[in-house]
This record gives structure tokens, C-alpha cells and sequence, in this order.
């Protein structure tokens, strides 16, 4: 009667030995390590892991799931999806205090790594304040051209970003490029609910603003 | 002094249309009677049914090729006094004198010649050409002389030499005659069927006539050449054993022999062959597999088999492995390998069919697990190798020609498989071809 157990626990030991628990992802590293808080540019983050994979030998296909999320701190980053064999590149403005953040990234299976305080903000150098070129007439919802000057800048001139916002409207990005040498050429788009006079306003994390003249908005 | 011995081999080959005769050597051609008294024997062109008779001793075959067969003869173990002794070889069992050669082998006797001559003569003894001594005779003229007296020989001459004469005495030997040679052919009789029996004289006999006696049985003279006899020996009715002599006219027996006449046997239907004992049976094959898609590749696999004692069944371990592979592009993430090593782990039962000489018809069905190692790998994503656990079904069709110890065979094999993880869906089976071989173990 008891004869089938070892055979019954063979069979177990063995299907427990069937496939594998794929490991988390790694950070392998990240370059620049580090960035002074007023200055914005590119990061390459690069990562391994191994993506969960199915392969159908019958149907001799290979199906992929590279879904992605990656955030250094609170700002995502970086593409939605698994890219260039894990070596993730993406622009980051100056929107983070001085600190140290950690950098997360969870695969589409839901693996998630976590390299503690792999990228440190410094202090900041800020301008002391933003001016804007005059603004024509608009029509809501058409890009146009804004350009804009940071105001007592460090030597070298100013080359983080800044906030957009123009109050009644929605504007379109919310944060603008990397300014060089202390200007910004930003190509924006603004959307009103009414036609009339708006303003658009700037900022930076150190809380220096400027502002430019009001400018019509037509529908 | 001693015997000069004869330089080189002596051949004799007696027969003169000898040309299908058996050429016969003998090494040494002569010997003195002792306790290491032996003689080789060589034989040519005697063919695979060489037959060989001797009329005094013990003949025993010892080397065997193709080109000669070799004898040792050995004498009988008290035998002491000179004889020649007579071998016979033919082939077949129906030859005439023509293909019968005769060997004669001298061997010489060893005694004491007891002399009676002058008191202190220098004497001499000559016995058939052969020299002895000298020995000086006692006061009293007696001496004793050791020497070899051969076959041939008929009288002993004493010299006795005493100053300045010498006296020559001649002593007469006598020998007894040397036997003669005997052989049936064959050497039973069937059922009653005449024999062929064969007669060879030495030269030394000195009686005249031959004649062979039977008790029991009609002789008839078939052909005579010389001093040798090829006579028909028919057994009557109902005789079992029919004694016989070879004997001078004045009946004095030279040679003695008894033909046994073999009686019918009963017909004896053959038992039936005993069941197959259980038996071990080891093999190995090598072939390949096709389950659609990239479900392809080479595979191998060791087979021990037990064979059940009275029954044609097999029951089978099959220890194998099985190899596939494929490479798929994925988007523009680049290319997915996806590599399967499977070890099938299978119990199977065989049923050998069919078997019609050397040619062997089995068909096989069993099933067992697959083992195996799943490897991943691309050029965008990191390595991965998992363990593999899968099941197979199957059934076969063997057929096996067996070529001494072993058997080569072909094998084609519909099977049923399925390998299965979170990361791979194969199913390395499917139709499967080999060629194998295997063996029993004794």
C-alpha cells in the first residue's frame, strides 16, 4: 500500500523543480551619479533583468512582456517599455531639491528593484529672476514660440528649466526645455476656454519667477 | 660405438601413385625404446577427412593447420624389445592401396650381450653396421656388452683381439617379429555394411603368406600390392562384434583387431527446444525526432532490457536525450534564443513478433518522464536557464536483423510529449526514427 510514495514524492520533488522564479532587476548603474539642483540634461540609468519570456516552440514564436516604470526619486522616468538592452536614457529637468533619491524600476511582471540613494542632488547656483519676450496674439490651442531669460545668472549663465503656467489656461508643456546660457527658446501651446488677455508665468524650484506682458488668446 | 644415425628426415612414401596420398614424415626417423621414447609425425596434403592407423603404440593428433596435421606417437610403456614399427594414412573412408601412404619407423632396443672369448681380450661388437665398445673381457673371458639392436638386425660379430691376433665370432640374434598393421575403415561397421580392412607386412617378416581371419564375418581380397592387403570385411546377419586376426599361413598372429557393428537406432523425435531463459539485453540508438515547429532534433538514447524467461516480451529502461533549438526576432528588442536539452527517463515493454530466422520484428510501447534544461538567452535581456519537467507516451515498431552476438535495428516511433514551464511550451517528441543496436549479455 505505501509502495507508491516514493514514487509519488519523486514525481512531487521533480515538478517541483520545473521552471524557474525569475529574478528582480538590477540597477546597474547610473550616470551622471549626481547633479547640481539648477541644471537640467540627460541621465542613462542602465538596468538588467531578464524579461518575463514565453517561448512556444511549436508555433516557433517568442512572446515578451517589456513593460516598464522607472522613477529617480518621485519624477518618472525614461520610456514605458524595456529599450536599447536596459540602458535607459531620458532628459531630466531641474525639478528635484537638493537631496538623495532612490532610483525604482518594476517590469511588467511586477519585479521591482529599488537602488537606494543612487542619484544625489546638489546645491543649486539659481538667477535671480526670469524676463519674457514680448507675445503677439495667439490662437488657442496653436503652438508659438516664447523666448525666455533667466535674469543674474552664475557664471556660464543658467541651464536648468523652469515651470510654465498661464492662470485661466492650460499650457502645454509645463515645463519647459534646458536653458543655454541663461536662454530659453520654448515652443508652447496654450488653451483657453474664453478668448481674451492671458499672461504667462515662470518659476524655478529656488522660487524665482518672471512673468511676460498679457497677450491676447482667440479661439 | 654408438649408431650412426641417418643424416636429415627420412620420407617414404610407398605408394607409387601417390599423388592423392598424404605425404608422411616422421621426426626422428629412427629411435631407441625408452621411457621418453616419442616421435613426431607430419602429415601433408591429408585434407579434412585424414585417417591415420599405426600398428604398435599410441598415435594422438596434436597440430592442425592447413597445410599439415601433426601426430605425436608414443610407444606402449613396457615396450623394450626392437621392432618396426608401420603407420598408415589415407583420407576417406574408401580408399584403395593407391591412396594409402605406409611409414616405417625403426626403433631400436636397448640389452647386455653376454660374451664368453679370451681372458682379457680387447672386444668389439658389430651389430647391423653399428659399433659397440671395445671392453676388455675378465680373467675368465666373460664380459658383458651394452648395445642397440634395431629391427633389421640378425646377428651380433664379436671381435676379440688378444695381442697380435684377433678372432671374429658371430652370434645370431633373435628378434622377435615385429607386429603388422591392422585398420578397419572405417572403423565400425553400420548396420551390417561392409568395412575395407587393411593389411601392411613389415619388411622384416620373414614368414610368407598373409592371411586375415574373421570370426563371423565373409573377407574378401580387394587388392594387394607387395606385403600389403585391401580386403572387404562383411559382418554376417545379426553380429554385433566380428573379431579378426592378421596371421602367417603357419597361423603364428601378427595383429589383432574386433569390428563393432553398430546396430540401427531407434528414431528419437528431438525434444522440443527449451523456453528462452531469462536473459539481460543491453543497447544503444541514435536518431532523430520531428513534433512540428522548431520541436525538432537529434536524439540518442541507452536501452537495458530484461527478457521475461518463456515469454518473447522485454521489459526496458531507456535512458535518452534529445536536443532542439530555435531563434525568433521579438519587435525591435532584438533576438530571442530558446534552447531545450531533454533526458527522457522511459519504461517500456518490447514484444518480439516476429522472428523468421535472423530477421527480428518487435513493437514497443511505454512512456516515462523528460527531464531537461530550458536555456533563454538574446541579445537585449539577461540569461535565464530553468529545469524542465515534461511526459511522453509511445508507441514503436522495431525490425532487427541479427548478425552474430548482436542486433542492429530501425525504430520508428509516434510518440506523445509535452514540456511545459512559465517560460517554454515544447513538445520534443512527436515522430522519432532511429537506428540502434543491441546484444544479449552472456
Amino acid at each position: 500500500m505505501s509502495r507508491p510514495l516514493p514514487l509519488s514524492l519523486l514525481v512531487l520533488a521533480l515538478a517541483a523543480c520545473n521552471g524557474a522564479t525569475l529574478s528582480p532587476p538590477t540597477v546597474v548603474s547610473v550616470s551622471p551619479p549626481d547633479r547640481a539642483a539648477s541644471s537640467s540634461g540627460p541621465v542613462t540609468v542602465t538596468v538588467d533583468a531578464v524579461l518575463p519570456t514565453v517561448a512556444d516552440h511549436g508555433a516557433q514564436t517568442v512572446t515578451v512582456d517589456d513593460r516598464l516604470t522607472m522613477k529617480i526619486g518621485p519624477r518618472p522616468f525614461g520610456p514605458s517599455h524595456w529599450a536599447d538592452a536596459g540602458v535607459i536614457a531620458d532628459f531630466l529637468p531641474s525639478v528635484l531639491p537638493e537631496g538623495t533619491y532612490d532610483i525604482t524600476v518594476e517590469l511588467g511582471d511586477g519585479r521591482l528593484a529599488t537602488a537606494t540613494g543612487a542619484f544625489r542632488v546638489t546645491q543649486g547656483f539659481w538667477p535671480i529672476g526670469y524676463t519674457i519676450d514680448m507675445i503677439g496674439g495667439q490662437t488657442s490651442g496653436v503652438p508659438f514660440g516664447v523666448t525666455m531669460r533667466a535674469q543674474g545668472a552664475p557664471d556660464g549663465g543658467y541651464g536648468g528649466t523652469v515651470f510654465l503656467s498661464v492662470n485661466g489656461a492650460t499650457v502645454s508643456p509645463t515645463i519647459s526645455g534646458p536653458f543655454n546660457a541663461g536662454v530659453r527658446v520654448e515652443v508652447i501651446t496654450v488653451t483657453v476656454a474664453n478668448p481674451g488677455s492671458y499672461r504667462l508665468d515662470v518659476s524655478d524650484l529656488a522660487g524665482r519667477t518672471g512673468h511676460s506682458v498679457n497677450f491676447q488668446v482667440r479661439q | 660405438m654408438r649408431p650412426v644415425a641417418l643424416p636429415g628426415l627420412l620420407t617414404l612414401v610407398l605408394c607409387l601413385q601417390a599423388q592423392a596420398a598424404p605425404v608422411v614424415e616422421a621426426e626422428p626417423s629412427r629411435l631407441v625404446l625408452g621411457p621418453r621414447a616419442r616421435a613426431e609425425i607430419t602429415v601433408r596434403n591429408g585434407g579434412p577427412g585424414l585417417r591415420g592407423a599405426v600398428s604398435v603404440g599410441t598415435l594422438t593428433a596434436a597440430t592442425s593447420t592447413d597445410e599439415f596435421t601433426r601426430f605425436v606417437w608414443t610407444p606402449p610403456a613396457d615396450a623394450r624389445a626392437p621392432t618396426l614399427v608401420l603407420f598408415a594414412f589415407w583420407t576417406g573412408e574408401a580408399p584403395t592401396l593407391a591412396d594409402i601412404t605406409v611409414l616405417a619407423l625403426p626403433c631400436s632396443g636397448r640389452t647386455e650381450l653376454a660374451i664368453e672369448t679370451e681372458p682379457s681380450a680387447q672386444v668389439t661388437v658389430e651389430v647391423a653396421g653399428a659399433r659397440f665398445g671395445p671392453k676388455r673381457a675378465d680373467r675368465q673371458g666373460r664380459l658383458k656388452m651394452p648395445v642397440e639392436v634395431g629391427p633389421h638386425a640378425h646377428e651380433a660379430r664379436v671381435i676379440a683381439e688378444l695381442a697380435d691376433q684377433s678372432k671374429i665370432r658371430v652370434l645370431p640374434l633373435s628378434l622377435p617379429p615385429s607386429p603388422w598393421l591392422l585398420a578397419l575403415v572405417p572403423e565400425s561397421s553400420a548396420e551390417g555394411a561392409p568395412v575395407h580392412a587393411l593389411v601392411v607386412v613389415p619388411d622384416t617378416e620373414e614368414s610368407a603368406g598373409t592371411e586375415l581371419v574373421a570370426e563371423g564375418a565373409k573377407v574378401e581380397k580387394e587388392q594387394e600390392a607387395g606385403r600389403r592387403l585391401l580386403l572387404r570385411v562383411t559382418p554376417d546377419r545379426d553380429r554385433s562384434t566380428v573379431p579378426m586376426v592378421a596371421r602367417t599361413l603357419d597361423g603364428s598372429v601378427r595383429a589383432q583387431a574386433t569390428l563393432e557393428v553398430v546396430a540401427p537406432q531407434a528414431t528419437v523425435p528431438p525434444p522440443p527446444p527449451p523456453p528462452p531463459p531469462g536473459r539481460w539485453i543491453l543497447g544503444g540508438a541514435l536518431g532523430g525526432y520531428v513534433g512540428g515547429g522548431s520541436n525538432a532534433g537529434p536524439q540518442g538514447a541507452f536501452i537495458a532490457g530484461y527478457g521475461l524467461p518463456n515469454l518473447p516480451l522485454v521489459l526496458e529502461l531507456e535512458l535518452g536525450i534529445r536536443s532542439q533549438s530555435m531563434s525568433v526576432p521579438v519587435g525591435t528588442l532584438g533576438t530571442q534564443n530558446s534552447s531545450l536539452l531533454v533526458f527522457p527517463i522511459e519504461l517500456a515493454v518490447r514484444w518480439e513478433a516476429i522472428s523468421a530466422g535472423n530477421f527480428r520484428l518487435s513493437v514497443r510501447g511505454g512512456g516515462g518522464l523528460l527531464v531537461g534544461s530550458h536555456h533563454l538567452s538574446s541579445n537585449f535581456d539577461a540569461d535565464l536557464t530553468e529545469a524542465a519537467l515534461g511526459w511522453e507516451i509511445f508507441a514503436a515498431v522495431q525490425a532487427g536483423l541479427q548478425v552474430g552476438p548482436v542486433e542492429p535495428y530501425i525504430e520508428v516511433r509516434p510518440a506523445l510529449s509535452k514540456v511545459s514551464t512559465d517560460h517554454l511550451e515544447a513538445r520534443p517528441g512527436g515522430g522519432m526514427f532511429s537506428v540502434g543496436v543491441r546484444g544479449t549479455l552472456r
